[in-house]
């Protein structure tokens, strides 16, 4: 199996974006959740907890806080817990932001 | 339980023309369900900062809500401050559209016990219930609240199937005089109030959002009672439909408009549509519908640019928004339309497109800033752009559509208020300007229903403000850093042609 690829921050924070975008669409008109929309986010999550586990103290440091979260969504059957990938991407902009300033 | 519903300020610049309707019909909803129901209008009350503690100490209840638009974030938390200062016991809930599009806010940053997501008829009269008899909140779907260190929120309510079962907004736990009356200082001799007839929508457009699901639509028959009861109680004789779809189903405005002629209830009304809801086969409709008194039509166009309208998923298109107002102004009703401006990807090429529509389709227009409210397509883009910074500080800077908060489009920082003021002065026109092409455009006809049409809608002095524009004496836009680049010569020379140059 093929090694995977490190994302930059800024192209996960991209997908991250697009991904909410698309799942809250789903949750307000409301539309169904496809496995696809599941397997989209999975490889996102696997692309984010790679990038941050390369990413020294402040990686280990984000993964435990994304990890932790204090929020307990119950959904419906197939939906999508959209409120926990907002908070994913507010984290990885505040993560970029903290980078940046240093 | 005693219940205490807070109405908090939504404008403090104006006088509130709208009454609560989400309010009304919770507390309708829990009156029905053997709850006792007061009201807190302080919308219509308008109490300084120590009369609004004053009359918050005065509550006597077992649960206090408070509801209404994220606008008044800022208000409704400091409400929710008073209410468990002097009411410590007192069972907190937030609902409405603020609540709904930042539950995790509201649990964090105010003392705020529960949030009610979505339609909360159904969920405010089981929680309530739950909390009476000590039940697990768990099975109460469609709650927020705190359990520890965690925010739960529970499975989603169902939404409303059948909007027809819901009782009537309690109209009589409101000053709906006062609102009545504060329209005097907008339209004259008219007795107006806000209705709505659906729910949901059939699109989600990026800068809308969609707490309410699917589109729903009242029957006629439940429709045209209200309206009857409102005629009778309170001599209404003007409705504004506040739905953003009410053209979507065509069978139900064809059946207000037989009822309105054949129980000759004289309305006056203002409704909105999307202007792909219109097509050539619609004309009778549309002569209907100014039969049965219906004055104005919105057109929410948004923009002239192909690419913008593809961008915020609206499903429109400009050939449609042509014909549509083509068609509205053939059967002999006023047409306004609505721009927004600033939208993601905007940019000269996109305004100047914008502005040559308002020019070709020559009617009164307003344009508004695109604003990220929480929980729309435009605000995760903002966020994910890092625009938003402290999601609290952002949010509590919200206000309506006509003021700056973000901007998303390709135009530079240092030119985008001044250009939106250009853009409005370049395709607004001083009204005898404005009456005179529009005569020589459309005919006599057209031209005697839009005088009388402006002197039925807006009152002596905004008519006399506008003469006095034509005068010369137009009001000077707002100053900021920077002339706008049009004006700046060397910007000019690099320009092939004006932006937007004043045929």
């Amino acid at each position: 199996m093929a090694e995977r690829e490190i994302v930059d921050i800024s192209i996960l924070i991209e997908t991250c974006t697009k991904l909410l975008m698309k799942f809250q669409r789903k949750e307000q008109l409301p539309r169904k959740f496809v496995p696809e929309d599941y397997e989209e986010l999975d490889q996102f999550e696997q692309d984010l907890s790679l990038f941050m586990a390369e990413a020294g103290a402040e990686g280990e440091a984000f993964l435990r806080c994304w990890r932790g979260s204090p929020l307990e969504i119950h959904v419906k059957n197939d939906a999508v817990n959209t409120r926990d990938v907002k908070r994913c991407l507010k984290l990885m902009v505040a993560f970029r932001n903290e980078v940046e300033e240093r | 339980m005693k219940v205490c519903l807070i109405a908090p300020i939504t404008r403090r610049r104006e006088p509130p023309r709208n009454y609560p309707m989400g309010l009304a019909c919770i507390a309708s909803a829990l009156r029905e369900a053997g709850h006792d129901i007061d009201v807190l209008d302080l919308d219509i009350n308008r109490a300084d900062e120590a009369g609004t503690e004053e009359l918050v100490r005065g509550i006597e209840a077992d649960v206090v809500g408070i509801g209404g638009l994220i606008t008044t974030y800022g208000e409704s938390k400091r409400l929710t401050q008073l209410v468990k200062h002097y009411h410590p016991d007192t069972r907190l809930l937030i609902g409405g559209r603020m609540a709904a599009s930042s539950p995790e806010l509201w649990l964090e940053k105010t003392q705020a016990d529960f949030i009610v997501e979505g339609e909360g008829e159904v969920t405010a009269v089981e929680l309530l219930h739950a909390l009476e008899q000590d039940e697990d909140l768990i099975n109460v779907k469609g709650i927020w609240y705190r359990e520890g260190d965690k925010y739960v929120r529970t499975l989603p309510r169902e939404y409303i199937p059948d909007l027809d079962a819901l009782p009537r907004p309690a109209y009589d736990l409101f000053d709906i005089e006062a609102y009545v009356d504060n329209w005097k200082s907008w339209s004259r001799n008219t007795r107006p109030i806000m209705m709505v007839t659906c729910r949901g929508c059939v699109v989600l457009c990026s800068f809308c959002y969609q707490g309410f699901g699917g589109f729903r639509q009242r029957s006629v028959e439940s429709f045209v009672e209200e309206v009857e009861f409102l005629v009778s109680e309170y001599g209404i004789d003007t409705i504004n439909f506040a739905d953003s779809t009410l053209m979507v189903n065509k069978k139900f405005v064809e059946g207000f408009c037989n009822e309105v002629i054949k129980r000759d209830l004289n309305l006056k009304w203002y409704c909105a549509s999307r202007v792909s809801d219109l097509s050539p086969k619609h004309g009778d409709l549309l002569r209907l519908m100014k039969a049965a008194g219906c004055r104005r039509l919105h057109f929410g166009v948004e923009s002239g640019s192909p690419k913008i309208l593809k961008g915020i998923k609206k499903g429109t298109t400009v050939e449609a928004a042509e014909q549509s107002i083509r068609m509205a102004r053939e059967s002999g009703i006023i047409v306004h339309t609505t721009y927004i401006y600033g939208l993601p990807g905007e940019n000269r090429q996109t305004l100047e497109e914008t502005a040559d529509f308002c020019r070709r389709n020559l009617t009164p227009t307003s344009f508004f800033f695109a604003t990220a409210y929480p929980e729309t397509e435009l605000y995760s883009q903002a966020l994910g752009a890092g625009k938003i910074g402290d999601e609290e500080t952002f949010i509590a800077q919200l206000g309506d559509v006509d003021q700056f908060t973000v901007n998303l489009s390709e135009i530079p920082d240092d030119e985008f208020i001044d250009l939106k003021a250009e853009m409005e002065r370049a395709t607004q026109l001083p009204l005898p300007v404005f009456l005179f092409r529009y005569w020589r455009a459309y005919g006599t006809a057209n031209f005697a229903r839009y005088l009388a049409f402006i002197w039925e809608s807006y009152p002596t002095s905004e008519i006399v403000q506008r003469l006095f524009r034509f005068m010369g004496r137009r009001p000077s836009k707002p100053k900021r850093s920077g002339e706008p680049y049009w004006l700046d010569k060397n910007k000019q020379e690099a320009e092939s042609k004006d932006l937007f140059p004043v045929s």
